[in-house]
């Protein structure tokens, strides 16, 4: 006890001293903060590789050599991060308005059905309108998705965050009854939904690698979603909301509409980040269509402080790590098990040190960074 | 103060995970062990058959772990064999799904492998896509088509162990009255109903099938249910091929002391007296041929091949002590049939005592 005490009083200068930098310095220690969990979260991954016998080094090094170090893997690492980006921005929005939406996973999955009956059954569309057409129908069914939970909420007040993660165990179950019933097309023995026609497919754009035109969206729309939330009265509306319900209400805003405006954005993003997903590059839905980029989007938006540029940079991030797992497994041996076990502390310490940046702003600044 | 609780909360949070995690790393290390990925063999490992000087690199796939106790499992053990026979660079990625398949197939052609195999049925178009951009890459399927002259397919008869257990429950039956549970109505699962009936007819012109199916790969206690019912309507020899439902089966064979057959894997620890025998499926056999087929040049690339009894890859496990010399005989004398090709693929749209 009394060395505590000890440590406390010894440290209080460099304490202040180190408060005083932060203050002047929030963005840079923020960004510090961020890269040394990634870097703390590796070193026990490396830690536990060597336990297994494997070359903690080498093993590590193939997540740049599998995600940047050769062409195939750049375009990779490139098409993960679409449905990653879109998810986050999805949560970003949501998050700005006021409500928790869980609920990409489903919305994701639910835009990916919208735009197969579009881009799978629909014939002799010009490829634009196509793709066009199959994207606008990802919106769609993923906006009515969100706006299930959206209704429940506004007519019934129940709990948001529940319901959207009710949503995705239907959502989930939709595309399997859907894939084993209706969308089985007859000749096929697998347990997946037609494919897609060639005029809905996304254009490559990097080849030899599997970089589509949805990666050049997915910035134009994340331009577009901050360009709304921070442009538009429609936006400044949706983040007064979000800041402060009662606030809003009294200053005469339309709390009602305002929240379906935001639903309808929240899963209409995910939901084009799962039709782009399937126009881009699975051309088919499958069991495990979503690969948890719905749960993975949170992380991306609390890692990137709802920033647009923090939000790319941590996408980019977890494409790399996905991208890399892989390679570490082909190349390294690194065991399946394991890998799980590295990319699920990269998280815990990404998000822990969301929440130490939190309370250091609140500490310095006196508020939310 | 409170910036100091959250880092003591994170020091703790570090310990715990540094703590925890070396205890649940045991378990990967016995593969790790075995993976051979990027290391060198050593000169006196290279049997005589291998080229010292240019190592062949093999590359597969696996959608479940390799610690998956059936098809993965299989395909590893073979793997593994192969890469100690042959001297071969190996690498694999388990758990592969089907949305990130067409990437790690991508990216083993891309890093130069002879071969990228990918040992499981649903990965069959991927592959053909795939194989589609590298034609100089080969490229092999546990599954049913090859579309490209750098493909090859590997599929299973489905039907002639299932024949050969139909002998053998044909000629142990005394009710004449043979039970069997399967998942489905599918064709493949009209086939193996057709061929385990051809099978029983072939000595016991009176033998009968009750055919039964479970809707699911999974189920146990629907598989224990059929069987129950089968025998209560005269069945006295029981045989599951409904994925783990098959384990339902041979309890329920075991409560009424009747015979059972087995099948995909040997059945007979689970009830030694009365597991008769089981028709295997010896999924690794895919990669084998293959690998050896790459390395003889005996292999024609663009071609499906549908192996069974012939290669090796359907057989029958050892008979308990149950089955008499004479019937053993009578088997073997209708797989020299089946290898001489003597046996007619059976018809896979309905029941054949329904058809005649």
């Amino acid at each position: 006890m009394s060395e505590l005490t000890n440590i406390k009083q010894t440290s209080s200068t460099f304490k202040e001293t180190m408060l005083r930098f932060a203050k002047n310095n929030m963005g840079f220690v923020s960004v510090f903060i961020s890269v040394m969990a990634i870097l703390f979260a590796l070193l026990i991954g490396a830690l536990l590789i060597s336990l297994v016998g494997i070359d903690p080094w080498e093993a590590i090094s193939y997540l740049w050599k599998g995600s940047f170090g050769n062409r195939y893997g750049f375009g990779e690492t490139l098409t993960r991060f679409v449905p990653l980006l879109f998810s986050s921005l999805s949560f970003t929005v949501a998050h700005k308005s006021g409500f928790f939406n869980v609920g990409a996973e489903g919305q994701i999955l639910a835009g990916a059905i919208g735009a197969v009956l579009v881009a799978a059954y629909v014939e002799g569309l010009p490829p634009v309108l196509h793709v066009t057409l199959a994207i606008l129908a990802g919106v769609l069914f993923g906006a009515i998705w969100a706006g299930i939970a959206g209704v429940l909420k506004i007519l019934l007040g129940s709990n948001e965050l529940i319901n959207t993660m009710m949503l995705n165990y239907v959502a989930v179950l939709l595309v399997e009854y859907l894939i084993h019933g209706p969308l089985k097309p007859a000749d096929s023995y697998l347990y997946v939904s037609a494919t897609i026609l060639p005029s809905a497919k996304l254009p490559i754009i990097l080849s030899k690698t599997p970089l589509h035109l949805g990666f050049v969206i997915s910035l134009v729309v994340t331009v577009g979603v901050f360009y709304l939330l921070y442009r538009t009265p429609v936006g400044y509306q949706m983040r007064m909301v979000g800041a402060n319900l009662k606030a809003a209400s009294y200053a005469g805003v339309n709390i009602v509409g305002v929240t379906i405006v935001a639903l309808v954005t929240t899963g209409g993003l995910a939901g084009m980040g799962g039709a782009i997903e399937l126009l881009g590059t699975q051309y088919k839905v499958s069991n495990g269509f979503s690969l948890g980029y719905g749960y993975d989007g949170i992380g991306v938006a609390v890692m990137g402080r709802y920033h647009p540029v923090g939000i790319v940079l941590s996408t980019l991030l977890f494409s790399v790590i996905r991208v890399g797992m892989g390679a570490m497994q082909r190349g390294a041996g690194v065991p399946f098990p394991l890998l799980n076990v590295i990319q699920g502390l990269i998280i815990i310490f990404v998000i822990a040190s969301g929440y130490l940046t939190n309370k250091l702003s609140e500490t310095v600044i006196g508020g939310r960074a | 103060m409170k910036k100091l609780s959250v880092l003591l909360v994170i020091a703790v949070l570090v310990g715990m995970l540094a703590a925890c995690a070396p205890a649940a790393t045991p378990e990967p290390e016995e593969p790790t062990e075995a993976v051979p990925t990027q290391v060198a063999a050593e000169p006196t490992a290279v049997p005589p058959t291998a080229e010292p000087e240019k190592q062949m690199r093999v590359a597969v796939i696996f959608n479940t772990t390799i610690k998956d106790g059936g098809y993965a499992q299989d395909g590893y053990n073979a793997l593994m064999a192969l890469k100690d026979k042959y001297n071969l660079d190996v690498s694999y990625q388990e758990s592969v799904n089907d949305a990130t398949v067409k990437d790690v197939l991508r990216s083993y052609a891309a890093e130069g492998y002879d071969l990228v195999y990918a040992h499981e049925l649903y990965f069959t178009d991927a592959v053909n896509e795939v194989a589609a951009e590298f034609p100089d890459v080969k490229f092999g399927v546990s599954g049913y088509k090859a579309d490209y002259p750098n493909v090859v397919a590997l599929d299973s008869t489905n039907w002639q162990g299932a024949y050969l257990a139909g002998v053998v429950a044909g000629l142990m039956t005394k009710t004449n009255k043979v039970a069997m549970v399967t998942v489905s109505q599918s064709p493949t699962a009209y086939r193996m109903v057709n061929a385990m009936y051809s099978g029983a007819q072939l000595y016991n012109p009176d033998a009968e099938i009750i055919h039964l199916f479970t809707g699911s790969f999974d189920d146990v206690v629907k598989g224990k249910e059929m069987a129950t019912a089968a025998i209560a309507g005269g069945a006295d020899i029981v045989y599951g091929n409904c994925g783990m439902g098959t384990a339902g089966v041979i309890e329920a064979a075991k409560d009424a002391g009747v015979y059972a057959i087995g099948s995909v894997v040997d059945r007979n620890p689970l009830a030694p007296e009365l597991v008769l025998t089981s028709n295997i499926l010896d999924n690794g056999r895919y990669l084998t041929l293959a690998v050896e087929g790459l390395i003889n040049g005996d292999l024609e690339w663009g071609k499906t091949y549908v192996l069974g009894v012939k290669e090796g890859v359907e057989y029958l496990a050892p008979f308990n002590a149950a089955v008499p010399q004479d019937v053993i005989d009578k088997v073997e004398l209708a797989t020299q049939d089946m290898i001489d090709g003597k046996v007619e693929t059976p018809a896979n749209e309905n029941y054949l005592w329904l058809l005649e």
